[in-house]
This record gives structure tokens, sequence and C-alpha cells, in this order.
């Protein structure tokens, strides 16, 4: 057993210690255990300290997010607008939003591995969501990296409640320019090699669980050029009745899945340092999908036949948070020899804190480990039982007759008392600059936003990912019977999973934006709130019965500029969320995601990933995206706005930084009525506007080789905006619908208070035509366009 | 013994494809041959190891396979080999998976099976074929990464 | 096929660690009368389940043994001692359905394209394309074909394929025995991987075996095509119902 020296220590060997063992705790924190330890009269074990270091770490207990917050809000001139101190600055935003809806469809929200809301009304059944990120593997072992950050996204879902079936998976990923020369330097991977060691660990992980990953997004911007930030996420289906665990003193503690091995030690504590030139290769984590898909079938066989009463995952920390978590209520004995290892080089402590892959932790009574026991030689997963919940409140660890922990839950789940964080917001100067675009510039400039990486097709990504596997997807990344027009939700029936003989399902979402978050952090978690629910609105998924999640990235929160914009980025979320009346149901958060290289800092912008989920009464019913016959009229709700602040437009050309704000309490109203319109059918095909503004959302729609003619006369005399900002501009929040013609009037009048406009319609052939009142601004082949916009990322 | 499995010329779209994405990214043209490499550590004479690439590793149909033992490596026409292996402590998975097979095909179970992937070049350029490499099949976090010339 | 009467034709869909279209193969069946059991190729192995006992035998897509050495190489080799059993099956001209993964079994233990010493005659390869991919593709059906799973369908329409290794690839004579006897019953109309011939699925002379790459569990309903039309059932309905049917 080794020692490590806290008695009697001062402040500076304990720092120093900290950083030679990498702990990342604060002097505070350290203090903390020295007391402890020398009220016990004796030295912690490095066991000890590292069970501590993991617990408290930022990854596990979110003490940022979760901590005190001193805010400071100043305008563009300097003065202070605003001054407000959170003493939880999580439950004051996120949290509070979701309380004050209170939407009783909610099942299970902030608790447990996922949030977990009602298939439908009256369902025996449950869907349970959750994302997360994986992005310092990502940035130095990319295929690595994003195979266990799936796999560890999915062990969620199997660890919530007693275990869910995921049904769904979705990738949402950052990275810079793969075709731009950077001068990296050395040590750094290329956003090529990162890009492609990323989408093939999404791909190989999620096929070979054999569950769709059918809905993501991939944002290009060179701000994440050393920091490539992956968002993973997992929906899943679980009975009901099978939501609440409960962990039973005597029962025994049961690890099933992969051995443990050296991989990842330290893995929560490094996700707390920035990276830098060096690092150490036992930090990164290797994925082995077989196995988890045996864990998968085990577990879920093993739920129904009511063989355990607990279960969670091993993600970060491993057994150390696992089993600390599970038995943090009664106490646990673990005799760590008796873990089934990958090689006998390693120690009782390293055991205790390794993050090896693809293992779930069960409470399981000791008279039905036999049975267990059977199910997992028919699967060929491994198992080892660990160890015995007690009800000492203690958690005591053994390797053989070592004792080496002997903590008081208590203290280990202490909540600790945080140095409140500096927070400075400071409004960027934006000014709003009326642009102008000649006829003769319009072709060549669509071509070329088109072409861009943010506007361009992703499907030499997207079609690497099995999309059809289960069976039951209604709505793919791609619509029409040649899946050419990319769609803004998925859409997953769920009928083979609950067995019920009826159409219902889900449509699964997400929305990010890393160009307006550069302009304003705050005005951009409000847009990708709306565009999350917008995307759902296309697809007439119910989202007066919907859910979403929020996950931050940020860089360190130790300087104030960082934490101020991520504070109020918070604070817009969570006031976002009360106007279009969506809960929160889970939400995290990744911090640090930034890189010194030659003396400069190299910071993320603030991004806000939101995922959104809402119930589908009926697949069949589900509107997609391709236009679907000639002569149809095409409208447009919601209003075009100022400004081109955002666009993809202004980065490529000329354009100010002006974005108008959007009222999530207005879009509400037409988005119902849009959806509705959708039941009585008016509607044949829907898109939202985004990435490339509005041309560029008409010519998605018509990518199935369909004719369009659009005016754009009509927009500027409405809505008193420019060209450049009918056509190209991303404000504001639009909705693109192809109306069926014999219900032209019908739809008209029920959508009559919305913000509407008749734009064009839908031609013989398949020519894609731009007129100004009467003058063809621009006519080209469809077919052409698509060869443009159909460029190879990787 | 190694056993390095290689696909016939005719049927190797696999290195084609490797030798346009080497010529886009050093502007240099070489011919490349793949391979697939098991490394099973056992102590046998040749026809243990030439059982197990007949019946387990190859594919009958479209490949061949070697036994490099302690002989050198030879591939006439090609110029430099390069091995890309996982750094020790980093798990195998097809390696473990292939060793479970192995015995439970009822062949004594070697001690340890490791893979590789090998890359033959024509070009006599170490610089830009370990530049090539490190970009697009080896991260030097997790792979050893092996210069021979031949 | 004997008289079944009311009795619903016995179907075993066979799994392994990592085997992933299992469920939705088995509800297909299930749909169309079939009476299901999901089995685990251990339970055939160690005996707790006969082959002899069931109509139809389903091979399931998915990675089973994660595609470890080559894809549906491990299963083929897990399943050699009960080669004797599954060739009895194909004698007593009994439907098996190999989809994807299943395919790629078939092939790998000798029992497509069939010849009585079941040796290795093709193989599933690397896709030209050098990686997996998933999408609809137009397919067309030999209508000259013995095959029992495509009898009577619509000779040209869309299948999902989701697949890294399915190159179809096998020796001029093979090949040549593969068309003349019109033995190619699904072919690719743009062929997505290389595969020779354009060959999606092939059947043995009798046409009881049938493998395939496309997954027409994937196009049962026709809210699961990207294309939404009015039938209530979609495409890959017939393949099932097919099998059912003959066994009844």
């Amino acid at each position: 057993m080794r020692e490590i020296k806290f008695i009697g220590s001062n402040e500076k060997t304990l720092v120093s210690m900290n950083k030679e063992y990498g702990w990342s705790l604060n002097l505070k924190e350290l203090l903390m255990v020295k007391d402890y330890f020398e009220k016990l009269k004796r030295e912690p074990t490095r066991a000890e300290i590292e069970t501590i270091a993991q617990t408290w770490s930022e990854h596990c207990k979110h003490k940022t997010f979760s901590g005190p917050v001193e805010f400071i809000w100043k305008d563009r001139s300097g003065k202070i607008k605003m001054k407000k101190k959170f003493d939880n600055l999580f439950k004051e935003t996120i949290v509070y939003a979701t309380k004050k809806l209170n939407k009783k469809y909610c099942l299970s929200v902030f608790k447990d591995n996922a949030g977990i809301i009602e298939l439908y009304p009256g369902s025996k059944w449950g869907i349970c969501f959750k994302a997360e990120t994986h992005n310092h593997p990502c940035a130095i072992e990319p295929y690595g990296g994003a195979e266990t950050g799936v796999g560890g996204v999915i062990r969620d879902i199997l660890g919530v409640g007693m275990g869910a079936k995921p049904v769904i998976d979705t990738d949402i990923f950052c990275f810079a320019y793969p075709d731009k020369k950077y001068d990296i330097g050395k040590g750094f991977l290329t956003p090529h090699n990162i890009i492609s060691g990323v989408v093939s660990g999404v791909r190989d992980y999620g096929n070979k669980m054999g569950i769709p990953t059918a809905n993501g997004a991939v944002v290009f911007d060179d701000s994440y050029i050393y920091n490539p930030l992956v968002y993973v996420g997992s929906a899943g289906l679980i009975p009901k009745d099978k939501i609440n665990k409960k962990v039973v003193p005597q029962s025994l503690i049961v690890v099933i899945g992969g051995r443990t091995g050296r991989d990842g030690i330290g893995g929560a504590t490094f996700s707390s340092a920035d990276i830098e030139e060096e690092t150490s290769s036992s930090h990164v984590q290797i994925g082995n999908a077989i196995n988890e898909k045996k864990v998968l079938d085990v577990l879920l066989k093993a739920r129904d036949m009511g063989l355990y009463t607990a279960v969670t995952d091993c993600g970060a920390g491993g057994f150390s948070s696992a089993i600390g978590e599970l038995a943090s209520d009664c106490g646990a004995e673990v005799w760590l020899d008796k873990a089934l290892l990958k090689d006998e080089n390693i120690e009782p402590w390293e055991i205790w804190v390794s993050e090896s892959q693809e293992r779930m932790v069960l409470c399981v009574p000791e008279k039905n480990l036999n049975k267990l026991k059977e199910i997992c030689e028919m699967e060929e997963c491994e198992f080892c039982v660990v160890g015995r919940f007690t009800d000492t409140k203690k958690l005591e660890v053994y390797h053989k007759k070592n004792k080496i922990i002997d903590l008081d839950m208590k203290f280990l789940h202490a909540g600790l008392v945080q140095i409140a964080k500096k927070a400075v917001y400071k409004e960027r100067k934006t000014n709003y600059n009326s642009i102008s675009i000649k006829n003769s510039e319009i072709p060549e400039r669509f071509k070329k936003i088109i072409s861009d990486l943010n506007v361009c097709s992703k499907r030499s990504i997207v079609e690497q990912y099995d999309h059809e596997v289960i069976g039951q997807t209604v709505i793919k990344p791609f619509c029409s019977m040649e899946q050419r027009v990319p769609s803004d939700s998925a859409v997953i029936w769920a009928g083979n999973v609950t067995g019920e003989n009826n159409h219902r399902g889900f449509a699964v979402s997400c929305g990010i934006n890393s160009r307006i978050s550069k302009i304003s952090p705050y005005i951009m978690s409000y847009y990708v709130v709306d565009e999350a629910v917008r995307n759902l609105v296309c697809v007439g998924a119910d989202i007066t019965r919907g859910a979403i999640l929020d996950n931050f990235c940020s860089a360190n929160p130790n300087y104030e500029d960082v934490m101020g914009d991520f504070t109020a980025s918070a604070i817009s979320a969570s006031k976002a969320a009360l106007d279009i009346s969506m809960p929160y149901i889970s939400g995290k958060d990744s911090f640090y995601n930034q890189t010194a290289v030659k003396n400069r800092v190299y910071k993320i912008p603030t991004t806000l990933l939101i995922s959104a989920i809402a119930p589908v009464e009926d697949v069949r019913n589900a509107v997609s995206s391709d236009i679907k016959s000639e002569g149809n009229p095409i409208y447009v709700i919601g209003e075009f706005k100022k400004g081109m602040g955002g666009s993809v437009y202004r980065e490529l050309f000329k354009g100010d930084d002006f974005v108008s704000s959007i009222d999530l309490k207005k879009n509400r109203k037409y988005y119902l009525k849009i959806i509705e319109s959708m039941r009585k059918k008016h509607i044949l095909s829907a898109h939202d506007v985004s990435d490339g503004g509005f041309l560029t959302a008409v010519l998605e729609m018509a990518l199935c080789g369909k004719g369009v003619e659009i005016n754009i006369g009509g927009i500027k005399d409405k809505y008193k905006v420019s060209d450049a900002e009918a056509l190209f501009g991303e404000c504001g929040s639009k909705i693109i619908l192809e109306v069926d013609i014999r219900k032209e009037k019908e739809f008209i009048n029920f959508m009559r208070e919305a913000p509407m406009l008749k734009v064009g319609k839908v031609i013989q052939g398949s020519s894609f035509i731009l007129t100004d009142k009467g003058n063809i601004v621009f006519k080209e082949d469809v077919l052409k366009l698509r060869e443009i916009w159909e460029r190879k990322i990787i | 013994m190694e056993i390095e499995i290689i696909t016939l010329e005719r049927f190797d779209v696999e290195s084609e494809n490797i030798e346009k994405v080497f010529s886009d990214f050093s502007g240099l043209n070489s011919k490349i041959k793949l391979s697939r490499i098991y490394e099973i550590s056992k102590d046998a004479n040749k026809d243990y190891f030439k059982k197990i690439a007949e019946e387990v590793l190859y594919d009958p149909v479209v490949e061949n396979f070697k036994l490099i033992g302690s002989d050198k490596r030879v591939f006439p026409g090609y110029k430099i080999f390069v091995k890309v292996s996982f750094k020790k402590g980093v798990t195998d998975v097809v390696g473990e998976s292939v060793k479970k097979i192995i015995s439970e095909m009822g062949y004594e179970s070697p001690k340890e099976v490791k893979t590789s992937k090998g890359f033959y070049f024509s070009l006599n350029d170490k610089t830009e074929i370990i530049n090539f490499i490190k970009e697009n099949y080896a991260n030097e976090l997790i792979h050893n990464i092996i210069v021979e010339e031949i | 096929m004997g008289e079944k009467n009311n009795m619903k034709p016995k179907v075993i869909v066979l799994r392994a660690s990592g085997t992933n279209c299992n469920l939705e193969t088995e509800k297909a069946f299930d749909y169309v009368g079939g009476k299901v059991d999901s089995v685990h190729i251990n339970e055939l192995v160690k005996g707790i389940r006969k082959l002899s006992d069931y109509d139809i035998i389903a091979l399931p897509g998915g990675f089973s043994f994660g595609d470890d050495i080559s894809a549906g190489k491990i299963f083929a080799l897990r399943i050699k001692s009960l080669k004797k059993d599954f060739d009895e099956f194909v004698k007593k001209k009994k439907p098996i359905i190999g989809i994807c993964n299943g395919f790629q079994v078939l092939i790998k233990t000798g029992f497509l394209p069939y010849h009585p010493d079941l040796k290795q005659k093709a193989t599933l390869y690397l896709n030209d394309i050098g990686r997996f991919v998933c999408k609809w593709v137009r397919v067309k059906i030999n209508k000259e074909s013995p095959c029992i799973f495509t009898r009577g369908i619509n000779s040209e329409f869309y299948l999902p394929i989701a697949h890294g290794e399915g190159k179809f690839v096998a020796d001029e004579k093979v090949l040549k025995e593969i068309t003349d006897k019109k033995l190619d019953a699904l072919t690719y109309m743009d062929n997505p991987n290389g595969s020779y011939e354009d060959i999606a699925g092939i059947t043995n002379e009798y046409g009881n075996v049938f493998g395939l790459m496309p997954h027409p569990e994937r196009a049962f309903f026709s809210y699961l095509s990207p294309s939404k039309s009015s039938n209530k059932t979609g495409i890959g309905y017939y393949f099932f119902k097919n099998a059912v049917d003959y066994v009844k």
C-alpha cells in the first residue's frame, strides 16, 4: 500500500504534488483532504486520492456550471448593464426553465444517466435521450476518441433506469477546414487527419452496435483548429416500469463486459487540463464495439427477467465513479483482485480508476447470480463479481488482503464549496450596414456558397453510417428515392422495439451555430434552441410534448471573458426554453477547449449544441423535405429580417455582423400552426432556412431533380430587406413549405395570422429559376447545381 | 511467425486506391501494395502456421499468403516497407479475436497474436512515405511505425 | 412440404455476437405468419436446439464477431461443426435466406454458390469505394431464376444496402455457371460496390437457398422507403411471404 504525504504538508507541497500526479484539484479541495486525513490521523493512500480526484473532477461534478458565478454584463460602451450573483448557475438557468415549465410528460430529468419523456400520452414506453462530448481524446487520437465517445453515450442509455434499448445515435462535429493550409506546429494533427479519424470512429462503433446514426451536423470554422468538438448523442426506448432503480444492501456488485486495463488512467481529470504539447498515451482509450453489443444483449435479457435491481455504466473514473455513485446512499465493499484484467501489469489503484471501455456495473441479488451467469455464457459476455453493497455508509476497497480505500461516502460525495467564478460579458459592437449585390454577381456567389463546406452535402460522411438498422428509420438523413435532399430531423418509428401495433414514433433534430457565437454567444444560444425546434416542426413532430438537451463547450472558465460568454449563453438558453416552452431534460458541459501554441492561446467560441426530441403521432404522416409535384405553390412562413450577421455569405464576401433578434414566443405560435396544417394535409414538403440562406434552402428541396421558380420581388416588398438579405441572409426563423395546390385556399385561410408569403412554385422540368418581378435573374439546371453541392468532403 | 496476407493483383482495388491518395497527397507516384499481417507467437513447425493461414486467415478466392519467419522480407519491384502495429499496452482487438478462434478451431492456442498493416512502396523516399503514413494510417500515440529498406 | 394446414412455419433466426439485424428480421417473419425462434449459434453448437426442427433458416445482417479477419469469416468457422446439418436442410429443399452478413456467412461456408464439396467458391470482398456505404439502390429480379424468395416480385425496385464488404467476386468459370443457370437472382442496376456481373444476390439450383447483400427487412413497410407511397406493404414484405407460403 503506497502512501502519499498530506499530514503536515504546506500549501506549496500540496500544489506541487497535485501537479505531479495530475489530480487537477484546487487548493481549497487539497486542504479539505488534508483536514479529513489529519482528523483520521493517517495518510491517504494513492487509491484514495485518485478516487477523490475523480469524484470531485470537473467532468464528474461539473463544478464550474453547478458552482457560484459573479456575473457582470457590460454594454457596447463598457457600461455595466447588469450584475447578478448565481449560487449554482446550472440550477438557476437550465434547471430553472424545466422546473418552471413543469411538463407532466417528462418522466425523469437531470438525474440518472439520461432524461426521459413519454413516447405518447398514456404510453407504456418512455424515450430517453443523452448527448456528450469527447473533445480532448479526439484531438489527440481521433479514431479511438470518436469510437469511445460513441461507446460512452450509448452506455449512458444502457445505464438509464434499469436499461434502455438505444434506437438512434446522433453526431455533431466542429472542425477546422480540411482543405485549408494551417501552420499548426509540431505534434498536432491536421484537420483532415482529425476529420477522417473521427468520422471513421463514429462509423465503426455505431455500425457495429447496430444503432442507426441518423441525425447530426458538421460545422467548419478556423477556431476549432486545435480543439475539434465531437458531440455524440443517443436516444433509447425504455418501458415505463423499468425507469426506477434501487441499490439493495447485501446484493452483489457485478461487472459485465470488457476487462480492465490501463486505458485512460486519469481521463476525468485529463479533460480538465488544457492540451499541452506533450500528452502521455495512457490517456488514450481503445474501443471494442462487439463487447458493448454483447453487454447490450445480456442487459436487456437480464432486465426483462428481473435479475438485477440497479445498473450504471463505467465511464469517466471507471469503477470509482460507477460503484461510488451506486453506493453513495448505502456503502460498498469491493474486492479489486476479483476484477477480470487485460494485463496483470496493473496497480490496484489503477484497476479502481481505469476507464477501460464497455463495462457496466449491476446490483445483483445473490439468488439471481447463476441465471445471470448462464446468460453471459450464452452471449459470450464476460462478467465478474467484484464486491457487495453494504449499509455501512462507507466505501471500503480491498485488493487481496490489503485495504486500499476506506472513505466515508458522505465525505466523498460532499458538497464542495467552490470559489465563485468571475464572469464578465461584453456586448460586441455590431453595426447594421445594408450591402448590395448586383444581379450579375448572384449566380457565381450562389455557386460559391453551395460549395462551401458549411453548406454543401455531407453525404460523403453520412453515407458511411448505417442509418437503417433496426428497420425503424422513416425519415432518413436524405429524402427522396435517390436520397438527394437533406432532411431536417430524423423520424424513428418505435414499433419493432415496442411490439405495439401502431405507428407511433419520435423525431430527433439539432441546432448549432459557431458563426453567430463569434458575434454574440447570447444571441447564438437563443438562435440554436430555435433552430433545433424549427427542425422538428419541419417533419411535423409534436413540439408541445418535446424536450431539449444542452451541451455547452467552452474554453478555460478561469478567464473572466470566457466565463462571461458562457454565463450569458446559459442565461439565454434558459430564456429560449421558456419562450418556446420546451424543457431541458439533460445536459452537459465541456470546458478547457483551448490550446497554447508558441505563446498564443487558441480558444474556441462558446459552442452550444441543442438536441431536440419530440413524439410523432403517426410516422406515416411525417413530412419530408423533398419537393413532390409540379404545379404546387411554395410559401415561406416566418419573417425575412435585416442583417447578414452569422451568414455564410458574410464569411465569403462582404457583409455586416448584424444579427436581427427573434422572438421564440411568436415563433411558437406559427410553428404550431404549421404542424396543424400538416395534420390537415395541406403541406407536402417542408424545409427550414439555415446555412446558406433562403435560396440554398429552396435548392436543397429541389435536389431530387425538380424544377422551381422563385420570385424575390415579393420578399423585398413585404419585409423591406435587400437582395442579399432575402437570398442569403440567415437571420430570422423561416420555414419553406410546398403546399398541395388542391388545398391552397384552405391553407391560406388557416395560416392567415402567421407571417406568410407565397414565393414561387414547382415547375415542369428541372430548371432552378430566380426572378425579380418578372425579370429572370438566374436560371440553371438543378442537376448542374447538385453536382456543385455534392462535392466530397473526405 | 508472421503470416502475411496479400490480395491477388487483379482483385486489389484497395492498393490502387491508396496509390491515388498517395499521389494526391505527396505529388509523387509510387506503386503501392497493402498487406495484412498476423504475428503468431508460438513454438511450432511451419505446418501449424500454414494450416492456420489456410483455414482461418486468408480468403482462397482472392488472396495469397506468405509465411515470414526469420527470413528477410522480399518483394521484387518494391523498395520500402512500412509496418504499422499497435504499441505495447494498446489492446489489439482483432489479434485477440484471432487467438480465440484458433483455439476454438481445435489448434493449440498461441501465446499471443498481433496484427499489423503492411505497406510496400516502389518509391524510395522515406520522408514522404512516413509523412503520408502518419497523416492517414498511423497515430504515434498508439502505433509503432517501422520502416525497412527491402 | 407436408401437411401443415393450421401450423405456422417454424423459422430459426440465427445470431452470434455482433449480429444486429435480427430483431427486424424476426419481426418480418412473424408478420407474414411464421413462428419465430431467435437462436444464438451456441445453442445449436451445444445441441440445445436442432436445425432439423425448423422449416426456414434465416441468417440476418450485422457485424458478427466484429467482421474480424473478414466479414462473416469467424461465424462461418464457428458453424463448421454444423455443416452437415445445414447441408441436410438444403437437400430437404427447405428455405434458407442469408441477408448481408448472412450472405457473407453462406459464401464463406461454401453453401453459395452451392457445390456438393461445400468449398468456398466465391467471396464478398471490400467495396471498390473502399468503405462502408448505406443507401437505397435500384435492383432487378431475374425472372428466370429458380429462387423461391423472389417469385412473383415486380422486376425493378429499390432496396437498401449497408455494407463495407459487398463486392461479389468469383473466377470466370464460377461466374459463367451462375449466369448460365440463372442463379443470379438479384442484380444491381447501379452497381454500388463493383460486384462482378452486378450480382446482388444468388441462389442454388433448386432455388431454396438465397443470399443477398440488400436488406429486404428494412423495406418491409412502405413508410420505410425514402419515397412515400400509399401502399401498405413495402417491397421487402414479399421476400418473406414467399418463404412462408412455400413452406405451407
